[in-house]
């Protein structure tokens, strides 16, 4: 019962706050509306120009013929901008100087190869050369190239059953056209800043640990709190259960506003969102409670929070979405509570692997595992 | 007895803060615990309540040992700190109902008691205000509210009229003996010595952690009744002056502050008759003179070198 007073007294103390419960709520709404606005562009799907590419065709025979058809048909050309080059070097030179992102080149024995009833494998007749890190383009060239094989690779076949009249023939056909929609399936600015501003700002919410711990534990009142016939399991579990209550529906009402104010996709696993966000709140209570009692200094645990926070959420990508290079700060981000729930959340709602997202869920509860270790030797060493 | 401390030790680094400090409360007294600032009260009243451990010695309330039923001898303890422990988001009333709670009081009860400490706090028509709109005392005053609403039989107060108006002092100290006609024991710690001599029934004086005298106020004055204090207000004093006192047979200590002798000496008329001498032949002319009566003041600063605000 004296846990259920402390928890009350404590929560009541949190939600007439009403200055924290503006910067909890309010800000972030506002917040997810201007990036939301601001930054759409960066979101929005982009249209994929026809790729540069060089190509050397020496074969003369029929396959080389069907190849010229296929590559500079209307069709491949919505894909490709095919334009031949005089020998492979004068390819490399155009690839170096970035005039072309692929080099494809069908040798003289190419058809010849092809119509062999044994067909040699050491004679690659078809090379084709990408420059690297271009993973979406060379996907593109080898996805063209590889309908060409599959129609050049039916009719080595056909041959190889007796039926030699067949010929090669392009009729169009290889490419099917089927539109992707963005929606639902990446998320758009307002979606993300709804999940990063909200991961931020529960990270906030260790703020109330930190200064709830300080007051009602650590200071004259905690004094006089421990001081009554309580014992000290109730009076810190009271504590950290009104901090997590308050952040928890702070990030609930965030959650429902975006929903249904802005639209946002928060996808249909509603539940697992729910227990990320509770994981998160759990870990951000830590934290705080872990600088409250280690600095047992309300202006320096603020100071390092306030400071801390911000970094964070930016080396996450919560403000701008960015890569970290460099091995170190790629680690960093990567154990970063911010990137950890905000992946497990957008994992959830964009259809990633459940394992990943458990993964996450793990890691989180290993940081909230040794943040309260931490809390509880401090408060252990304090007690002398 | 109330409580029993035995040969309590509390060290901090190997500094003693409490060094073997044995004291003894009766049910129904205010026990007076004096000293200056660093004496260590603080730590002894910590080590009561079960918030600062023991290196050394045994702690006996209600007549059970406070490490064995910690618990149980809170219940009836109320703890008045010497900050103010209250929270300013939660009204006055809110504030008492909190700790009410802690202390078990629940429903009706719990509503009566709230309405009946408010009003021996006098802070009756505030109750629904909160704190933070409060003056310093009337904060004081509801720190006393929320220590004495479950009625406990013993009520520790640790420097309660630090930094008050005169009026809410006043009201503090009435509150101090209310309490104790209604039955509570209150141990009482405090700078100010006149409020010791007004409320306290037994003292106990501490420095530097240890314990250096205790008894009743009559008990202490008597200890140092063979000697008195006397101020001289001269024309013109100087150091030659204050040498030749302190060589006058009876003359334990004397000083100087501006043009005023302060001499402790053995009660013995003579020696003053010496000091008029030695001040005339100096060819300065005495303003005024006092002998002063022994007070508690002056038993501490006879038995301490200093005063307790020092």
């Amino acid at each position: 019962m004296r846990l259920l007073t402390i928890f009350s007294f404590t929560l009541l103390k949190n939600l007439r706050d009403v200055g924290s419960m503006l910067q909890m709520v309010l800000l972030p709404v506002v917040l997810i509306l201007i990036l939301g606005l601001a930054l759409n562009y960066v979101f929005e799907p982009g249209r994929l120009e026809p790729i540069s590419v060089g190509c050397l065709n020496e074969d003369r025979g029929p396959a080389g013929e069907y190849f010229d058809r296929f590559i500079y048909s209307e069709e491949i050309r919505a894909l490709l901008d095919t334009r031949p080059v005089e020998s492979p070097e004068s390819a490399r030179q155009k690839m170096q100087e970035g005039e072309i992102a692929a080099f494809i080149h069908l040798q003289e024995d190419f058809s010849s190869n092809f119509s062999s009833s044994l067909p040699s494998p050491e004679k690659p007749a078809l090379r084709v050369t990408v420059t690297p890190g271009s993973p979406l383009r060379s996907a593109v060239v080898e996805n063209v190239l590889g309908s060409f094989i599959h129609g050049a690779n039916t009719v080595a076949a056909l041959r190889r059953m007796g039926l030699a009249e067949t010929a090669y023939s392009y009729q169009g056909g290889a490419i099917e056209d089927r539109p992707l929609a963005a929606s639902g399936i990446m998320p758009g600015a307002i979606d993300y800043y709804a999940v990063t501003m909200l991961v931020m700002i529960i990270m906030y919410g260790s703020l109330y640990a930190c200064f709830g711990m300080k007051e009602s534990y650590l200071d004259a009142v905690g004094k006089r709190i421990k001081g009554s016939p309580i014992r000290g399991t109730e009076h810190y579990v009271g504590l950290v259960l009104a901090n997590v209550v308050t952040v928890f529906l702070q990030a609930l009402v965030v959650i429902a506003f975006t929903r249904y104010a802005y639209g946002v996709n928060w996808g249909e696993n509603l539940p697992l969102i729910l227990l990320i966000t509770f994981t998160l709140v759990l870990l951000s209570i830590g934290l705080g409670t872990m600088i409250a009692m280690v600095t047992r200094s309300e202006m320096l645990a603020g100071g390092i929070l306030n400071g801390l926070i911000p970094v964070i959420t930016f080396m996450a990508g919560g403000y701008y979405r960015f890569s970290i290079p460099g091995k170190i700060f790629s680690a960093l981000q990567h154990l970063s509570p911010n990137y950890l729930a905000q992946t497990a959340i957008f994992n959830t709602i964009y259809g990633g692997a459940a394992a990943h997202t458990g993964a996450l869920l793990g890691a989180m509860g290993a940081i909230i595992l040794g943040t309260f270790a931490v809390a509880m030797a401090a408060e252990r060493r304090k007690f002398n | 007895m109330l409580v029993e401390m035995k040969d309590l030790v509390k060290r901090y680094q190997d500094v003693p803060a409490v060094d073997h400090v044995s004291l003894e409360i009766r049910e129904g007294e205010i026990f007076g615990l004096l000293g200056p600032n660093g004496a260590g009260k603080t730590t002894t009243l910590n080590m009561l309540i079960g918030l600062t451990k023991m290196d050394g010695g045994s702690i006996k309330i209600f007549g059970k040992n406070l490490e064995d039923s910690a618990g149980e001898i809170k219940k009836q303890i109320g703890i008045v700190p010497q900050e103010i422990a209250i929270y300013e988001d939660l009204t006055a009333a809110e504030n008492v109902a909190f700790f009410g709670r802690l202390y078990g009081l629940r429903g009706s009860l719990l509503k009566e008691r709230i309405d009946e400490a408010l009003a021996f706090a006098g802070l009756e028509e505030k109750k629904k205000q909160y704190p933070r709109k409060f003056s310093g005392g009337m904060k004081r005053r509801l720190n006393i509210a929320c220590a004495v609403m479950h009625r406990p039989r013993l009520i520790i107060m640790d420097e309660p009229t630090v930094g008050i108006d005169p009026q809410s002092r006043k009201h503090i100290l009435d509150s101090v003996l209310k309490l104790h006609d209604s039955g509570s024991t209150v141990l009482y710690t405090s700078h100010y010595m006149e409020e010791a001599e007004e409320l306290c029934t037994r003292i106990a004086i501490m420095d530097q952690g240890r314990i250096i005298a205790q008894g009743t106020k009559d008990e202490l004055k008597e200890l140092v009744s063979s000697e008195e204090r006397i101020m001289i207000e001269l024309s013109a004093a100087n150091y030659t002056l204050v040498e030749q006192i302190k060589k006058v047979s009876g003359v334990r200590e004397c000083a100087i502050e501006g043009k005023t002798l302060t001499v402790i000496a053995a009660k013995n008329g003579r020696i003053i008759s010496r000091l008029i001498e030695l001040i005339t032949a100096t060819g300065s002319e005495i303003i005024s003179l006092n002998v002063e009566k022994i007070t508690l003041e002056n038993v501490f600063l006879t038995l301490t070198g200093k005063t307790l605000r020092d």
